[in-house]
């Protein structure tokens, strides 16, 4: 038994990244109807910036955090004016896609350029990663705790902001009708900003607290921004908490495949998971197919 | 000039064009209808004033300023205000937030004293604040859309095809009932396809055809008799 929960806590956590980064996929194709191929490398800028803060400019572990923090809001709002804002006047979505691919090319490189391909660990205060709480049988990774709660702390930020801030309410009226939404006199481009500076955030959070999960690479995002697709696909790409759902339980279904069959049929499993609910239910787990406009 | 006016308006989607030359004036205050049949072009000119789509060629002034290719949100803070065709509600908020949304960007206060007004004048939406806009009927819906723009105080209005998907009868309720919502000195446009209610409430009127305007006369010529009105919208002598 306690070996199921064991299971079960550790697809969880695997599963807060993917609904994170699920999360920050959807908000952005929701709002503004993009994709962002681009967030799991910025993700992974804004780990490497906390870390370098951290632990070549000596800076405590809180204010690098800040810091990273700051300048993945302040870099994606640069980055959003730059590159995406010039191509939504031409009004096509394949344009716009394929630049948020350059973006990450780029990005990629640059952090290849500046941190190299080697992997570094991502040191927390008191290497708290390493600590192992048992009780009973069952064991507890202090730092997967952390992680837990900076999820949870996350999404209740996230939920607050859609569902009480005028920036949430504009955020959410883009998503049903924008030219609706623009006849209300909501500026387009001011939600579209916000909405991937906020999304970038989400991202950067996920790329902070799965450090020392994971590991600080050059690419280290890479295979959790593919389940956080994975995710919001589950979830049909349009419903927020479907993108969460969808990670979690993307997160479970890859722990207990890996405790029944062989690990590398776990790999494959996300790319089978999208065969089968896009052959399916093509509007995912969690959406109800859109009904007919009542008249 | 004070009101809108329209001059040597040209719009396209693309290469297409689809308004070709229309002059339209509205003087301050004043009702006025645009009609025609489907596909005339109407909801075109509507898009245009309000900034969803940019002219080709020609000006729209409103009060002596150009806002011919003004982005939308810029034209609402002018007070141009469109109720679109299809009412447009946001089908997964509820009533309150599609209201909210109209006050955009504007301060709390106004939106209360605004949600009050509306909540007086169509009780149904006060009962139903709190349920998702989708699920209210054609008629509540035209409501709510007629309410954003009661919130957002137009000093310009522009209502696209009120009649489009609604039972007659409540549709001329709906007519009978805009004197009665919005102040006499906004100015109006009016498209509309059912010239016999458009007529009772406007003073004048316009035919476009194909993106041309075909016609322009007082409503009192052909208000006894608005079918005399079809060889102007069909371009055949009916």
């Amino acid at each position: 038994m306690v070996d199921y929960i064991q299971i079960a806590w550790q697809g969880l956590v695997s599963g807060f990244a993917y609904a994170l980064i699920g999360l920050a996929l959807v908000m952005v194709y929701k709002t503004a109807r993009i994709l962002n191929f681009a967030a799991g490398t910025m993700a992974g800028i804004s780990g490497f910036l906390a870390h370098w803060w951290a632990a070549e400019q000596d800076m405590p572990f809180g204010v690098a955090i800040l810091f990273a923090m700051i300048m993945t809001g302040a870099g994606t709002y640069v980055v959003e004016r730059l590159t995406v804002r010039p191509l939504v006047k031409l009004g096509d979505f394949l344009p716009i896609v394929i630049m948020t691919l350059g973006v990450e090319e780029f990005l990629a490189n640059v952090s290849l350029l500046w941190w190299g391909g080697t992997a570094r660990r991502y040191r927390v205060p008191g290497d708290i990663d390493r600590i192992n709480w048992l009780i009973g049988d069952f064991r507890l990774n202090a730092w997967h705790l952390v992680v837990a709660i900076t999820t949870f702390v996350t999404l209740s930020i996230v939920g607050y902001i859609i569902n009480q801030t005028e920036l949430g309410l504009g955020m959410k009226a883009f998503a049903e009708d924008q030219d609706a939404a623009k006849l209300m006199g909501i500026k387009e481009s001011t939600v579209s900003i916000w909405t991937w500076v906020l999304s970038a955030l989400v991202g950067g959070v996920t790329g902070i607290v799965f450090a020392p999960v994971l590991f600080l690479q050059q690419d280290y995002m890479n295979i959790i921004f593919i389940k956080g697709f994975v995710a919001a696909i589950l979830g049909g790409f349009l419903s927020l908490s479907g993108g969460v759902a969808g990670g979690l339980l993307l997160g479970e279904l890859e722990a207990f495949t890996i405790k029944w069959a062989p690990r590398e049929f776990a790999a494959a499993l996300p790319v089978v998971i999208v065969f089968i609910v896009l052959l399916i239910r093509p509007h995912g787990l969690f959406t109800r197919e859109k009904g007919h406009e009542r008249v | 000039m004070s009101g809108l006016s329209i001059n040597n308006l040209k719009v396209g989607y693309g290469r297409n064009e689809v308004i070709h030359g229309v002059d339209i004036k509205v003087g301050a205050g004043e009702k006025v209808a645009l009609l025609g049949a489907n596909g005339a072009g109407k909801s075109t000119v509507l898009k245009t004033i309000s900034g969803l789509l940019t002219p080709t060629e020609g000006s729209i002034t409103f009060n002596g300023e150009e806002i011919g290719g003004s982005n939308p949100a810029a034209l609402v803070e002018m007070g141009v205000i469109q109720v679109p065709e299809g009412r447009r509600v946001f089908p997964g908020l509820n009533v309150e937030d599609n209201l909210k949304v109209a006050n955009y960007g504007k301060s709390p206060d106004l939106f209360e004293e605004g949600l009050e007004a509306v909540y007086n004048k169509f009780p149904i939406l006060k009962e139903r604040r709190k349920q998702a806009a989708g699920l209210l009927s054609g008629g509540q819906q035209q409501m709510l859309s007629l309410s954003r723009a009661i919130i957002a105080k137009p000093r310009l209005l522009l209502i696209d095809e009120m009649s489009l998907g609604l039972a007659p009868l409540l549709v001329k309720e709906f007519y009978e009932q805009l004197g009665d919502l919005f102040s006499e000195d906004v100015t109006l446009l009016l498209v509309e396809q059912n010239a016999g209610l458009a007529l009772k409430y406007c003073s004048r009127f316009y035919v476009l055809r194909n993106g041309e305007l075909v016609l322009q006369s007082d409503s009192s010529d052909y208000i006894d008799d608005p079918t005399a009105l079809q060889s102007a919208y069909l371009g055949v002598d009916a």
